[in-house]
């Protein structure tokens, strides 16, 4: 059976740290667990279908950072999709990883309160108030580290680890895929990793973009560029996007289309003229998958919470079958051709890069 | 899974139709396909005007919600809150729920203009419906025939998946085998029809002069 390093480091630990790991974690540790999106109700139930180990949901608020209108859960639908995939074996993750403003924080203590309630076997939480909220109320609801709230460093996860009890945290996507096996080697929290989907500037929880054209953002409003100031025009094939009447992209005839995100803009700037801030690709790290599983990581998030029920079914049945024939043999590990096809079918830009976690990426 | 895009033509059925059918027996298709219990979470888009446009505007449909459920007319440059422009397969997908909207907008098939916010809230409500298709053609057609065109429907897919970069070719076949019609067939024909309706509406206006001239005599 495949050890990994982490695991043999765990061991080398002793005892009560062992303990501490495997009983926080899912029977399948040994691969990581594939944590998958859901935006709704039949997408948390495609996800289970297709062989996810957790799906991570949001409530229909802002607490969460795909605040967008008619998506995620209310709590009649949460309650019966945490009974959904329970029933299947598949564990639930609930995302309150926006912060509050200044006046009100009702909406956000309220969502914690209510995936306590409802039996969500993990909050995932960026902001320190409400990790503070959530330790003193919900003590035994675990606690996970968005990647929103940005930590890039073993102090900054071991502070949280002290100050808060997180278990587990989700790595910001500016790091190489050594730089976290590092950091992995120099704290007990498990380490959680976007292996699959969207991609933006990478500043989780610090980019301002949105708000600087909009006034909304992911961060407090859970959105990035929020419908309301989204406009898409087509004049003879031709399609532009404005965000807030300021034009941001134009695609031409039959070219592919991307989010209205100012991020994969085109503009003009220092002599060169189209995406200056990232290219409208998808993340894919099946290519990686060895690598992955000797770094130790616990858990392979797939973005899409905004994506519907054949895009999740599509994606986590590909990264299902990929996951376990690298647990089964991981020296002769390959991403099939047919798999990788499978999801630059479904991917912003039809085509994929491997972000940060290899050094070429800009 | 059943995928509309594998579907040589799937706007040929209403490409038959006379334009003025074609609403019609759009809006009897649809209420009968949603199930009565799924109309009560259209109620964020009750009062909301949304126009389907194929790029030919071979369709051109306004649609609306209330509580009775869906209408649909012929009245598609009427003015709209949101224009949904794609070709019939995507946005039967759309209403369905058939493919993921996200794919079919990145590869150009699907765009929403107007007021983007009742877009995407229309995308996102229609997304949540817990929908099996499936399911409703049993409702609808009973389980045998309805589990006997699935399976139809599922070899279909298996075996065009199989060729897919041959779809064209397939396609053409499939019009020379079973004389299905072309797209260019599919316009004349269409415009022929229009011609009849045109002449049938005449003949049925020239009858009605004639039974009031009747009536009065």
């Amino acid at each position: 059976m495949h050890i990994h390093e982490k695991q043999r480091r765990m061991v080398s630990f002793g005892a009560a740290t062992i303990c501490t790991k495997l009983v926080s974690t899912s029977p399948n540790f040994l691969k990581p667990e594939l944590v998958c999106p859901a935006g709704n109700l039949p997408a948390l139930k495609a996800a289970v279908d297709a062989g996810g180990d957790t799906v991570y949901m949001g409530f229909r608020n802002a607490s969460n950072a795909r605040n967008f209108e008619g998506l995620n859960f209310n709590r009649d639908e949460a309650e019966a999709g945490i009974a959904y995939a329970h029933d299947h074996g598949a564990r639930v993750f609930v995302a309150v990883n926006t912060s509050p403003g200044i006046y009100d924080a009702s909406a956000w203590t309220s969502s914690i309160d209510m995936a306590s309630e409802l039996g969500a076997d993990a909050i995932i939480l960026s902001d320190m108030a409400l990790l503070g909220y959530a330790k003193e109320r919900h003590p035994r609801l675990r606690r996970h580290l968005s990647v929103q709230a940005s930590a890039c460093n073993h102090e900054s996860l071991n502070f949280y680890a002290r100050e808060f009890g997180i278990r587990r945290a989700v790595m910001p996507r500016v790091l190489t895929l050594d730089a976290i096996r590092d950091i992995g080697s120099r704290t007990s929290v498990e380490i959680e990793i976007f292996v699959s989907g969207g991609l933006c500037v990478m500043a989780e929880g610090r980019c301002w973009l949105s708000s600087y054209v909009t006034g909304d953002s992911p961060n407090m409003r859970g959105v990035c560029s929020p419908a309301h100031a989204v406009r898409f025009e087509e004049q003879e094939g031709t399609l532009e996007v404005k965000l807030d009447g300021v034009l941001v992209n134009r695609f031409a005839p039959d070219a592919p289309a991307a989010y209205p995100t100012l991020c994969k803009g085109r503009f003009e700037a220092c002599g060169m003229e189209g995406h200056v801030m990232e290219d409208p690709y998808s993340l894919n790290a099946l290519d990686m998958l060895p690598q992955i599983f000797d770094a130790g990581i616990a858990g392979l998030k797939i973005e899409g919470r905004q994506r519907g029920k054949h895009y999740v079914r599509e994606v986590v049945a590909t990264w299902r079958a990929a996951v376990d024939a690298c647990a089964a043999d991981p020296e002769n590990y390959t991403a099939r051709p047919e798999w990788m096809a499978r999801l630059d079918a479904t991917s912003e830009g039809g085509d994929h890069t491997a972000g940060a976690y290899v050094d070429e990426w800009r | 899974m059943l995928q509309l895009k594998v579907l040589p033509q799937p706007d040929l059925f209403l490409r038959l139709l006379p334009p003025a059918a074609q609403a019609k027996t759009l809006q009897i298709l649809i209420n009968r396909i949603f199930p009565a219990n799924t109309l009560g979470q259209l109620q964020p888009l009750h009062g909301k005007r949304f126009v389907f446009r194929t790029p030919g505007r071979e369709l051109n449909l306004l649609m609306c919600m209330d509580s009775q459920g869906i209408h649909i007319s012929r009245d598609g440059n009427a003015q709209a809150d949101v224009t949904i422009r794609g070709d019939l397969g995507a946005l039967m997908a759309l209403c369905l729920g058939l493919e993921d909207t996200d794919t079919l907008f990145f590869s150009r098939r699907l765009l929403l203009t107007g007021d983007t916010s009742t877009g995407l809230l229309f995308k996102n409500v229609l997304a949540n419906l817990d929908f099996d298709l499936k399911s409703e053609l049993e409702r609808y057609l009973g389980s045998r025939a309805a589990d006997l065109l699935w399976r139809m429907a599922e070899q279909a897919i298996a075996a065009v998946e199989h060729i897919d970069k041959r779809l064209l070719d397939v396609q053409g076949s499939l019009v020379q085998r079973f004389g299905l019609l072309s797209a260019e067939q599919g316009r004349t024909m269409e415009l022929e029809l229009s011609k009849l309706a045109d002449a049938q509406a005449d003949i049925m206006r020239r009858l009605d002069r004639r039974s009031r001239a009747t009536r009065r005599a």
